[in-house]
């Protein structure tokens, strides 16, 4: 009787051991990190609508930056943004997803200046929204919220440092590209992650999924 | 043979080892609960990990130019490149209730990074990214300094927060 | 019938002492050179280049040199006076001493040339000379050498007594050797996979995250292996010098195996701002360092009540009475008790650097260095003096040729300790005063520290007349002692109880998988994660 029981002991202990170094190692699920709750926010896309961090919690929000003059900095975010709205034509089940690209240039961007820049991205407005606001707000939202430095230079431009930044449905940030070439393919498979991740962490599954945040198991 | 199993303990000694544990236990909880529930940080993976020599080069890192910007009213970002044996920028002026963050890596070998007043004290290694934010509330000039054995001008590295009044 | 167990150990202890005096000379030297006499350049002429190749060999020589040479010959004296049986192999105890010396031998050329200014953590990318790192490792292999001579000892001994309980004093020796061998896996894998590899040019690039990670598997535990030595004297002989018994053997039994467990899993309460690192790793290894406290105090408690036992037994009367009457007069004793009495400061002061976040204030500031003085700087080493007073005499067949200087050293060493470490906890807590700096050439110097580092000087100082005390009352003794007439035993305590200890403390197997489990889930998963993000990127530097 003793025995047995201290060889349960031993073997309960083994597999506590083996479980966490094979979850650690095999990640059987993967997740992208939860890097900080994301700013609160608030737009106006290319038709005039009211647009804020609050309409958008439950939506996975991916967002670019850029403003209508902008040309080399802004080309590399756009062709993402392009990739991603055809996977959503083609259906990602019950998760929503959006795509906003917000102009920090609210003088020059009216919302018809929106609608241009929106029709030349291609953008689909059931998926892709063109936004501004106002510039105060702005510069907290995405210079304090999203650490994305934005601002006017001599030449009556603007200096920008090119990003994209992909928030969850409980808006946190999951995933940041400080590039001015983010890679088509990572995004997808981040923003397919975070579908998946939407979908499935229901449940007993939900622990799953916090074990991969405490395991690190990102792809 | 020895069959014996039962461990004998005084009382006076079970009363010590319930002191210990919940001393312990105490400690414990103080500690977990002010770092994950205060927010008192560590530094963390920033899940960027850089080649340090390239790190320095113009355009392939914002540490490329290094230097202090806002990003917003109030909320400021510094980044520092920690090498043998200085800090760039040595010198960073910021408004006093202002939030900065500190971003610091090194092109060489491992520094630290510990600035007086604040809770801001992290290891530089070459590849990895530190980052921890500080608000200081009171005007006056306070050093960071190099806390990692860096080679002889060691004891020469350091740098000054220099917080203005509004 | 212990002839070459105790000559190979006056081998092994005479190494150490002679690199401990190399060492602990240098230390006075670094806290007058902050207080502003600067010393170094005098010292170019004996080739010493800098204040911080003085700090890599006082570093190198007091913490690892001296402590693994004298573990590794007390532990076989130990051990096999403890079984009262000879060694099962002699020549594997001898072969350690061989491969320990040469790596000594291999790492001293480097060091004193100037080659290896890396400090005794040599974190990459500091490029040393590939002929550090190689005798580094060679002194580990041969200190796991002298662990395998003792476990074929202690095998042979149990087939010969079956069903008797190994003595304490063998036991607690076994497991510090078995608790070595794991923890140095990590060191050895730096050492064999990036440094010596990349010192000889063979990988062009190192990791250093990865590279401090595995340093500090071993380097925590590091510190439990210098330390359960002394607990070893503390429990198993101490009591008897005093003229007591052990309060309880069993608890001493369990405080080791808890050792044995809790030692290695923890490493990374020295790198809680390491930027690598995940947060809820750290906080992990928090809460396991605050778990190997415990042992910790059941120690304090249980050396503390087999004194009283032995203050009591000596007529000691009251509440307090019992301490004035312990044997204050032997030296051996009176370093080990007032060793005991910092050590407690030097736990509570570590306390606070495994506390996750109270870290942040302390850590690399001076108070590292003050913590560290106390508990491996006295604590440890402070006790091994006192070691020294009975084992030098014992060995060299020599009477101890001032037991009044002994004393004098003693109390010498605690006052200069405690001014010293008192002035480098301030000066870290309060002024965040950086660690492993020349604070005397250094720019950033303020005025306000300057009594603190003044106080820490005259710490230095008195430390000095202790440890010239120290090694003339060793030398004499030695070269010119009057010939021992009386035999000197190994003291070993009896156990109060007099029963013996419940079986459950004399198996290996739970507590041998416990710890390999714990280390598996503390440490698996971390450095599979720094796998999985390996950046061999980092060139050497040689910036000394």
């Amino acid at each position: 009787m003793m025995r047995w029981l201290v060889r349960g002991a031993y073997g309960l202990v083994a597999l506590i051991a083996f479980s966490t170094l094979a979850f650690a190692v095999f990640q059987p699920i993967k997740v992208l990190p939860r890097a900080g709750l994301g700013p609160g926010i608030l737009l106006q896309d290319q038709e005039g609508r009211t647009l804020s961090s609050d309409t958008l919690r439950g939506k996975i929000v991916l967002y670019s930056f850029g403003f209508s003059r902008c040309e080399t900095p802004c080309q590399g975010s756009q062709a993402v943004m392009q990739a991603v709205q055809r996977e959503l034509q083609a259906g990602t089940g019950s998760v929503p997803v959006q795509l906003v690209t917000i102009s920090f240039d609210p003088a020059t961007d009216t919302p018809a200046v929106l609608r241009r820049m929106s029709a030349q991205a291609g953008a689909d407005p059931a998926h892709w929204l063109f936004t501004t606001g106002e510039p105060r707000r702005l510069k907290y939202a995405i210079g304090g919220g999203f650490s994305v430095y934005y601002g006017a230079n001599e030449e009556g431009s603007f200096d920008y440092d090119p990003a994209m930044v992909l928030i969850d449905g409980w808006g946190i940030l999951r995933a940041e590209y400080r590039t001015p070439t983010p890679k088509i393919e990572t995004v997808l498979r981040d923003v397919r992650l975070l579908v998946e991740e939407a979908q499935n962490s229901t449940g007993v599954a939900r622990y799953a999924y916090e074990a991969a945040h405490l395991f690190l198991c990102y792809p | 043979m020895n069959n014996h199993t039962h461990l004998h303990i005084h009382p006076i000694e079970r009363l010590w080892i319930i002191i210990s544990f919940s001393m312990i236990g105490v400690f414990a909880v103080a500690v977990l609960t002010a770092g994950f529930a205060y927010g008192f940080q560590l530094p963390v993976p920033e899940d960027r990990i850089v080649d340090p020599n390239l790190v320095a080069t113009p355009g392939a890192t914002a540490f490329g130019e290094p230097g202090l910007r806002e990003l917003s009213p109030g909320n400021m970002e510094a980044r520092v490149l920690a090498q043998a044996w200085s800090f760039t920028p040595k010198e960073i002026t910021i408004p006093v209730g202002t939030k900065v963050t500190f971003y610091v890596t090194t092109k060489d070998v491992q520094h630290g990074f510990h600035l007086e007043g604040s809770n801001i004290n992290f290891m530089v290694l070459p590849g990895q990214i530190s980052k921890l934010s500080t608000t200081f509330t009171t005007p006056g000039t306070y050093n960071f300094y190099c806390h990692e054995y860096c080679g002889v001008g060691h004891q020469t590295m350091y740098g000054q927060v220099i917080v203005t009044e509004k | 019938m212990y002839a070459h167990e105790n000559r190979l150990t006056a081998w092994h202890i005479g190494i150490a002492f002679v690199a401990l005096m190399v060492g602990m000379l240098l230390g006075p030297l670094q806290t007058w050179e902050h207080a502003g006499l600067n010393l170094y350049p005098a010292l170019r002429s004996i080739g010493i280049q800098s204040y911080y190749q003085g700090l890599t060999i006082h570093g190198i020589l007091n913490a690892l040199v001296f402590t693994t040479f004298f573990i590794t010959g007390f532990l076989t004296f130990a051990t096999t006076h403890s079984l009262k049986r000879a060694s099962k192999y002699p020549w594997v105890h001898t072969l350690a001493l061989v491969v320990m010396f040469a790596g000594l031998l291999i790492t001293a050329v480097p060091l004193l040339l100037n080659g290896a200014t890396v400090l005794y953590t040599f974190y990459p990318p500091l490029k040393a000379d590939p002929a550090f790192y190689i005798g580094l490792t060679l002194v580990v292999v041969g200190s796991w050498i002298t662990g395998y001579g003792l476990l074929f000892t202690w095998s042979a001994w149990k087939k010969e007594n079956p069903g008797v309980q190994t003595p304490l004093i063998a036991f607690a020796s076994l497991i510090t050797m078995v608790m070595w061998q794991i923890c140095t896996v990590g060191v050895a894998v730096e050492m064999l996979a990036l440094n010596i590899p990349w010192s000889l040019g063979l990988i062009a690039g190192t990791d250093p995250q990865l590279a401090r990670t595995l340093f500090w598997f071993t380097g925590h535990p590091l510190v439990y292996f210098w330390l359960l030595p002394a607990y070893i004297s503390w429990y198993g002989m101490l009591p008897k010098q005093a003229g007591g018994k052990l309060f309880s053997e069993p608890l001493a039994r369990l405080s080791f195996w808890l050792f044995l467990i809790l030692s290695t899993p923890l490493g990374l309460h020295h790198q809680y701002v390491d930027p690598g690192i995940p947060a809820g790793w750290k906080a992990l290894h928090a809460v396991l360092t605050y778990s190997v406290f415990f042992p910790s105090m059941l120690t304090l408690f249980n050396v503390v009540a087999s004194l009283e036992i032995a203050g009591r037994a000596r007529g000691g009367k009251g509440t307090f009475g019992w301490i004035r009457a312990l044997p204050w007069s032997e030296p051996s004793f009176t370093a080990q008790a007032l060793a005991g009495i910092l050590f407690a400061f030097g736990g509570i002061s570590g306390i606070a650097n495994a506390s996750y976040d109270l870290n942040l204030v302390l850590h690399n500031t001076a108070w590292q260095p003050g913590h560290f003085h106390l508990t491996v700087g006295t604590g440890v080493a402070f006790s091994f003096m006192g070691i020294g007073y009975w084992l030098i005499p014992k060995l060299s067949g020599k009477e101890l040729w001032s037991k009044k200087f002994g004393i004098y050293q003693a109390w010498t060493w605690f006052v200069g300790m405690i001014l010293m470490s008192n002035g480098l906890h301030i000066l870290g807590l309060r002024y965040s005063v950086p660690r492993r700096s020349a604070l005397g050439v250094a720019p950033y110097a303020s005025a306000e520290w300057t009594p603190f580092l003044i106080e820490s000087a005259l710490g230095g100082t008195i430390l000095l007349i202790s440890v010239v005390l120290l090694y003339v009352n060793y030398g004499m003794t030695v070269f010119a002692g009057k010939k021992l007439t009386r035999e000197i035993e190994m003291p070993v305590a009896e156990n109060a109880e007099g029963m013996p200890s419940p079986r459950w403390l004399d198996t290996w197997r739970p507590w041998l998988l416990g710890a390999v489990a714990l280390v598996l889930v503390a440490y698996g998963p971390v450095i599979y994660i720094l796998l999985t993000r390996l950046n061999l990127t980092s060139p050497g530097f040689r910036v000394w």
